[in-house]
């Protein structure tokens, strides 16, 4: 449908104004929240994915198309609660405690988002009990991020923390940040580790799929 | 002391010609970033020479307190003194990004980078200066080191530095993180001396150095 084509070509291109026309247009045509979703917007931000793993574009291009599906997204929500159309899964993130950078937190929150992921952004300096907290309200994944070698042993903290609370089957943990390593998050406990933005959303798909 | 367009770049990422090659919208966002960060840079730096007064078992007595570790013995060993430094741009540009990244998260991204491009300029003068001086003395000096390289811990070394250094007129604080506020300040020790080294660079002595994007362009642009 070029509809769905045009959508998806303008979250690619980061044109927020016309991806939100289009949804729109596509809404006042007939076409279902759900589809526009998941086969204009969803479909458009994995392509962007891939072009920014492929080094085809950069991180401000992927924000610009992360901007343009947050705009088509207002306008969608109110129709995808009419539709009963679930979100992707349930992701509470936030920087580890005593960690106060948020860039990097905030571009995978919005990447995710993006993707069709429910966020609950528990902001920066994060304490183990309010990720225990999300758990309980729901969160299926905690994504957890920190930029110094000094804030990152604060992940184990909350990941003992969240298995000592009963909660460690319920909940999928990722970890990320420039100092992080798979071999780290193999070795506190979390479910996965992710590079980057984009990474990140392939890896909550992927431990969601588990 | 403000970065260009191709240093914004660099610092996302993002290899400049490429960029220009491909009409990247990343070249407007840099652009952009330095126009609206500029005013808000207020570059403040706090420096103090001290004299070595003894080096033993990898520590390094200097004023009231000390420096050390491995990579402390390994570069100024040989010093006869050390220059401490800490550098920062102030708290407006980081308050400014984080402000306007759910508006307009790409301009945030960018006043980020622009940032740290800035604070690593004021950086590199700071070290050039020490360089002018030490040379006009017929010295030389080491590479500039910073808590966090491989072999001097944040904790260890952040606390050993603001210790020795009054890092209060620059506004620069620690959390108990051992964490830099405004986050975009860097603190470094140069060794002063006639037998010092100049190893190679900071970068490589940083524990990320194989997967660090910035430093992929940094060598990519200077050969």
């Amino acid at each position: 449908m070029a509809l769905l084509d045009e959508l998806r070509e303008a979250v690619i291109d980061g044109q927020a104004r016309v991806a939100a026309a289009k949804v729109s247009e596509g809404l006042a045509e007939g076409v279902e929240a759900g589809t526009l979703l998941r086969e204009g917007m969803i479909a458009g931000m994995a392509q962007v994915g891939q072009l920014y793993e492929a080094g085809e574009i950069y991180v401000p291009e992927m924000l610009v198309a992360a901007r343009a599906m947050t705009a088509a997204l207002t306008v969608l929500k109110p129709h995808l609660v009419e539709e009963g159309v679930a979100s992707s899964g349930k992701v509470a993130i936030g920087t580890t405690q005593g960690d106060l950078h948020d860039i990097g937190k905030n571009l995978v929150a919005m990447m995710l988002e993006g993707s069709g992921y429910e966020i609950v952004d528990l902001g920066v300096d994060v304490p183990a009990e309010k990720f225990i907290e999300a758990i309980r309200n729901g969160a299926e994944v905690v994504a957890m991020s920190a930029l110094l070698t000094t804030t990152m042993t604060n992940m184990q903290v909350a990941i003992q923390a969240i298995t000592e609370a009963g909660l460690r089957d319920q909940v999928r943990i990722v970890v990320g940040g420039a100092p992080i390593t798979k071999s780290y998050a193999d070795e506190i406990g979390a479910d996965g580790y992710a590079e980057d933005a984009s990474s990140a959303v392939r890896l909550v798909k992927e431990v969601l799929a588990v | 002391m403000c970065p260009d367009v191709d240093m914004v770049l660099r610092t996302l990422g993002a290899h400049p010609e490429l960029v220009r090659r491909r009409r990247s919208s990343a070249l407007g966002v840099a652009e952009q970033a330095i126009a609206a960060g500029r005013s808000l840079l207020a570059p403040v730096v706090v420096t103090e020479r001290f004299q070595v007064r003894e080096f033993r078992h990898e520590r390094l007595r200097v004023g009231h307190g000390h420096l050390s570790g491995p990579l402390v013995a390994e570069h100024l060993h040989a010093a006869r003194c050390v220059v401490l430094a800490i550098c920062s741009i102030g708290p407006a540009l980081e308050e400014a990004a984080s402000q306007c990244f759910a508006e307009d998260p790409a301009l945030a991204l960018g006043l980020d980078a622009f940032g740290s491009a800035a604070v690593d300029l004021l950086g590199q003068a700071m070290c050039q200066m020490v360089d002018e001086r030490a040379n006009a003395e017929g010295e030389r000096t080491t590479v500039p080191l910073s808590p966090g390289l491989v072999g001097w811990p944040v904790a260890s070394g952040q606390r050993q530095i603001f210790a020795l250094l009054d890092a209060g007129p620059a506004g620069v604080r620690l959390t108990d993180g051992y964490m830099m506020l405004p986050k975009k300040s860097t603190s470094m020790a140069i060794g002063v001396g006639a037998n010092v080294e100049h190893a190679g660079d900071s970068c490589d002595y940083c524990s990320m150095a194989a997967t660090c994007r910035y430093r992929e362009e940094h060598i990519s642009h200077h050969g």
